[in-house]
């Protein structure tokens, strides 16, 4: 049917239609009064042709934007995709750990996923995205290429450092804060000076955070020569450079004396027993519980922290264990609960030596020693070893009486275990999930759903 | 309905919770007592509710575990879609898709009572996959999470099932025929009425489009939510539900599209109401499949058995892969639930076009629950799966929606291929905007086609021509995974403004929405 409304004609009925008719009226096409029934009004008529004009005509056209670089190489991360069992465990981990307050399991889920060697499925990055932005740091690039691809367009600086793999001397300063400060770090072990010299080369620079961070990374590798560095800080503008400066010259001048210092700390363990128990512990026979721990009691309360500080502060493990006659195990063990700060302190030693071992038989040794699978207790040691402790360990813990009563079904009547049993289950290795999943039998599935997710996510995943 | 024969009690059952509760069958099965099932009813409504859906056609699938610990089955409610029911029936627990407040719902209680008196129907298998799912995640104890039971499990003298059925029975006595008559009288006087209600409200409602078009509709969108109420109610009052709600929907339309295109997009709306309008006036002039899509566009709807019976109602027996769930709460505080089927066999082989001889590609299932109680409401199917079914399509000029009569778990099917590039699917919804003018969305498939962006936030989905569609707003987030995948095929609604995709095949899987 030939169109009674000419095409020059459109524009302008339009317009009365949008000025209204009252102020824009419109004659009709003669041809179109003919065609309508009697009594039709000819403005509903032309609305209907015009609104109908324009379904066919659709949209105006858009021009599409080059593939961005960052969905190109999200789409080239060369690393296998999750298989989908283990896509769904971790897409129901998601929930369940939300719903049970266990949120703090997820990042322990993408370490999981990432030492499996597998990325992320590209549709389950939107989700997620929340867990890879807290932890950046460690995710591989796929998962970065989708953070620099979402990111505003004020983000710029952002999306480019997100995008290059590996961090280099050359482009380390696009990079995020934290995965500056591990760089640094990273350098600090093997060249210190070199590593001083990355922080120096920006340091006018940066922003007060950033320059925090480059500078806690100087803790790594400390030494004299870092002493006219960290002097100069003493007039910085920001306080807590400064703070951190002071604290990191109070070690230096205090490893002149290592020896003392190691000495003054190895005092504060005490082997119950007394020389029976050393002579085991030579033996390599001192049992569970026979090292303990206190401190000087000179220390008032407002001089504890620093103390802890002088006592504790970058000394190495190792050398302190040997000075106690116990392994670094055995120290990190015999600290109360509370000792939160001489924990972090030697834990810090221990990562920033990198020794797998040793924070393996720390997180080891922690958890065999765990009397009650409260939810701070199991998080804590969870979220700071970030491992999974070895088998024969993991059926340790399994059959001993702590987890017994936790799992027995009295107990589990409380439903705020449900975080305990999720971080528990973060702690598990491949081998021991089955024992682990058998021992939640009993329990409300509500209590257990994310701890059961998390199982399931590490079965899944490729061996 | 008399017990099956040979049922005994089984006294090595020393469960408190279960002692006199269970009984075994004849065929070694193990059932609920119908003492216990009259225990669970939440009142005698759902029993003689349940009576009525003991018929076989109202249960295509009933089956059981081969330990008679779970029992599923699939009802044909009055719903699009078939509503699932499980029971676990160790401790009752269990678990019913449809929107019911009542706990345990008629189907619950329906699928225990056959499996009571009838367990022959219950086909030995091994529970498919939302089976399982269920019994993985469920809370021990019966019901629904977070719900209280209706009872503490002692029974109520008042419920029975013996009482159901009596009052059935004496139901289906009563039938008289003078009283038939007078019915179907009164049923076309009010028919009769609501016709002239309807074309009152048509007159109401082209005067007021007449107002705005003399007002200017450039001012439409400020003026949306007062100029729309009032008309709204009275073509609810005129019993022209389906215009009112056109209108409604107007008012929150106009703020989801940019200010430049608010002027356009009411234009096109009000043409639409306008064609309804004169349609509707001149139904006797249609054909008979566009005469019902302007009755139902008007608000007339079309009882589920009455198109069941309908000979003319287009009819495809195929594999359908579940493309996506959509809901969305109307203005008139209903939820809309939406599950879109595609036709696994179609593909590039077959016409694109529907009519005599041809096959749909796609089809939409619509229930609607109440707002108020719809949180926990649970779709049917899960996208991604296949099931084999019967779908009756409603008459219409473009068939789309329509109802699951029969179905059945399918295998895992390839998504069916489609025309490459953007133009024949633009063609396709072309054509059936020119069958039925007043047309809201239509599903396009298309294959070889990628998602770009287009200027930040804006995506497009575009082909190897250049030609660009644009991608509605809302669904950036989502869809930007598929930034940089090339040859994608797409399953999306198109309105003529923006495509919604609703699910995609790619070449790291398939992505659904819902």
């Amino acid at each position: 049917m030939h169109d009674p409304v000419p095409p020059d004609m459109d524009g302008r009925i339009r317009q009365a239609f949008l000025l209204g008719l009252s102020r824009q009226p419109v004659t009709p096409p003669p041809q179109l009064p003919g065609l309508l029934p009697p009594g039709s009004q000819p403005a509903l008529a032309l609305l209907a042709l015009t609104g109908q004009r324009q379904r066919f005509a659709g949209p105006p056209q858009k021009t599409p934007d080059p593939v961005p670089d960052a969905a190109r190489i999200l789409h080239q991360d060369p690393r296998p995709i999750l298989p989908p069992a283990a896509r769904h465990a971790l897409r129901r981990l998601a929930g369940s750990s939300a719903r049970s307050e266990a949120g703090g399991v997820m990042p322990l889920a993408l370490h999981r996923v990432r030492a499996a060697g597998c990325r992320l499925h590209p549709f389950d990055l939107p989700e997620l995205a929340c867990h890879i932005e807290a932890n950046v740091e460690s995710q591989g690039i796929a998962e970065r290429a989708w953070l620099a691809l979402v990111a505003s367009d004020a983000d710029d600086e952002v999306r480019k450092g997100l995008l290059f793999d590996p961090i280099t001397a050359e482009n380390w300063t696009a990079f995020p804060k934290a995965q500056r400060r591990r760089f640094v770090t990273d350098v600090r072990r093997n060249d210190p000076a070199a590593g001083r010299a990355l922080v120096e080369g920006v340091w006018k620079t940066e922003a007060a955070a950033v320059r925090a961070a480059l500078l806690e990374a100087l803790a790594v590798g400390l030494g004299r020569d870092d002493k006219p560095f960290l002097d100069r800080l003493a007039t910085d503008r920001a306080h807590t450079v400064k703070e951190i400066a002071g604290r990191l010259l109070g070690r230096i001048a205090t490893a002149e004396d290592l020896e003392q210092r190691i000495a003054a700390a190895a005092r504060c363990f005490t082997r119950r027993g007394g020389a029976a128990g050393r002579m085991m512990a030579a033996l390599g026979i001192a049992g569970r519980g026979t090292l303990s721990f206190a401190l000087p009691e000179r220390l008032t309360s407002q001089d504890q922290q620093a103390d802890r500080e002088r006592l504790f502060g970058g000394l190495p493990l190792d050398r302190l264990a040997a000075a106690v006659g116990a392994t670094p195990a055995e120290l990190v063990v015999a600290l109360p609960e509370d000792e939160h700060q001489v924990r972090a302190l030697l834990l810090e030693q221990a990562v920033a030596a990198d020794h797998p071992a040793t924070m393996h038989a720390i997180a080891a040794a922690r958890l065999i020693a765990i009397r009650q699978v409260s939810g701070p207790a199991i998080k804590l040691l969870a979220t700071e070893s970030r491992l999974a402790v070895d088998p024969d360990v993991a059926a340790r813990f399994l059959a001993g009486p702590a987890w017994r009563e936790a799992v027995s079904a009295s107990s589990a009547e409380d439903m705020t275990e449900g975080e305990s049993f999720a971080f528990a289950a973060t702690l598990m290795p491949r081998e021991a999930m089955p024992a682990f999943l058998a021992s939640l039998a009993a329990l409300p599935s509500g209590a257990v759903r994310a701890a059961r997710d998390f199982a399931d996510l590490v079965l899944a995943l490729p061996a | 309905m008399p017990a099956v024969a040979g049922c005994t009690e089984v006294k090595r059952f020393n469960s408190t919770r279960i002692r006199g509760k269970i009984r075994k069958t004849g065929q070694g099965k193990v059932s609920l007592t119908r003492e216990r099932i009259e225990s669970l009813a939440p009142d005698q409504a759902s029993l003689s509710a349940a009576l009525k859906l003991l018929k076989p056609a109202a249960w295509p699938v009933l089956a059981e575990s081969a330990d008679a610990g779970m029992l599923w089955g699939e009802c044909q409610g009055s719903g699009a879609t078939p509503y699932r029911v499980v029971v676990a029936l160790q401790d009752v627990a269990y678990k019913c898709t449809c929107p019911s407040r009542k706990f345990p719902c008629k189907h619950v209680l329906a699928v225990l009572w056959l499996h009571a008196d009838k367990p022959e129907r219950f086909e030995t298998a091994s529970p498919p996959s939302w089976v399982d799912a269920w019994s993985v995640r469920r809370r021990p104890a019966g019901g629904p999470p977070g719900r209280p039971r209706p009872h503490d499990g002692a029974p109520t003298a008042a419920l029975s099932l013996a009482a159901a059925i009596a009052a059935g029975s004496a139901a289906a006595q009563s039938v008289d025929p003078k009283a038939a008559a007078r019915a179907e009288a009164q049923r076309q006087r009010l028919k009769a009425d609501r016709e002239g209600a309807v074309l009152a409200g048509l007159d109401e409602l082209e005067r007021w489009i007449l107002d705005q078009l003399s007002q200017g509709l450039a001012g439409f969108a400020k003026r949306s939510e007062s100029a729309v109420r009032t008309l709204s109610t009275r073509l609810v009052d005129a019993k022209a539900g389906g215009l009112a709600a056109r209108l409604d929907r107007l008012t929150d339309e106009v703020f989801r599209v940019g200010e430049g295109e608010r002027a356009d997009l009411v234009i096109e709306r009000l043409a639409a109401m306008t064609l309804i309008a004169s349609a509707y006036r001149h139904q006797d002039r249609l054909p008979p499949p566009l005469r019902e899509d302007v009755r139902r566009a008007a608000g007339w709807s079309v009882r589920r058995e009455d198109l069941l019976a309908d000979v003319t109602a287009p009819r495809v027996t195929a594999t359908w892969i579940v493309a996506a769930n959509l809901s969305e709460v109307q203005p008139d505080k209903l939820r809309r639930l939406e599950t879109w089927l595609v036709n696994a066999a179609s593909g590039q082989a077959m016409p694109v076009q529907d009519g005599p001889g041809h096959t749909p590609r796609a089809a939409v299932l619509v229930d609607f629950v109440p707002v108020s109680g719809s949180h926990g409401v649970a779709f049917p199917f899960e996208p991604g799966e296949c099931l084999e079914g019967e779908v009756v399509f409603y008459p219409s000029a473009a068939p789309l929606r329509g109802l699951l009569t029969t179905t059945k778990p399918a295998a895992a099917a390839p998504w069916p291929r489609s025309p490459r590039g953007l133009g024949p699917a633009l063609d396709e919804f072309a054509r059936r905007l020119g069958a039925l003018p007043w047309l809201d969305v239509w599903p396009l498939m298309m294959d070889g086609v990628a998602i770009r962006t287009a200027g930040q936030p804006a995506l497009v989905v575009t082909d190897d021509t250049g030609y660009t569609m644009p991608l509605a707003r809302g669904q950036a987030q989502a869809l930007m995974p598929m930034v940089g995948l090339d040859d994608l095929s797409l399953l999306c609604l198109w309105d003529g403004r923006a495509a919604q995709v609703i699910a995609a095949d790619t070449a790291v899987g398939r992505w659904h929405r819902g």
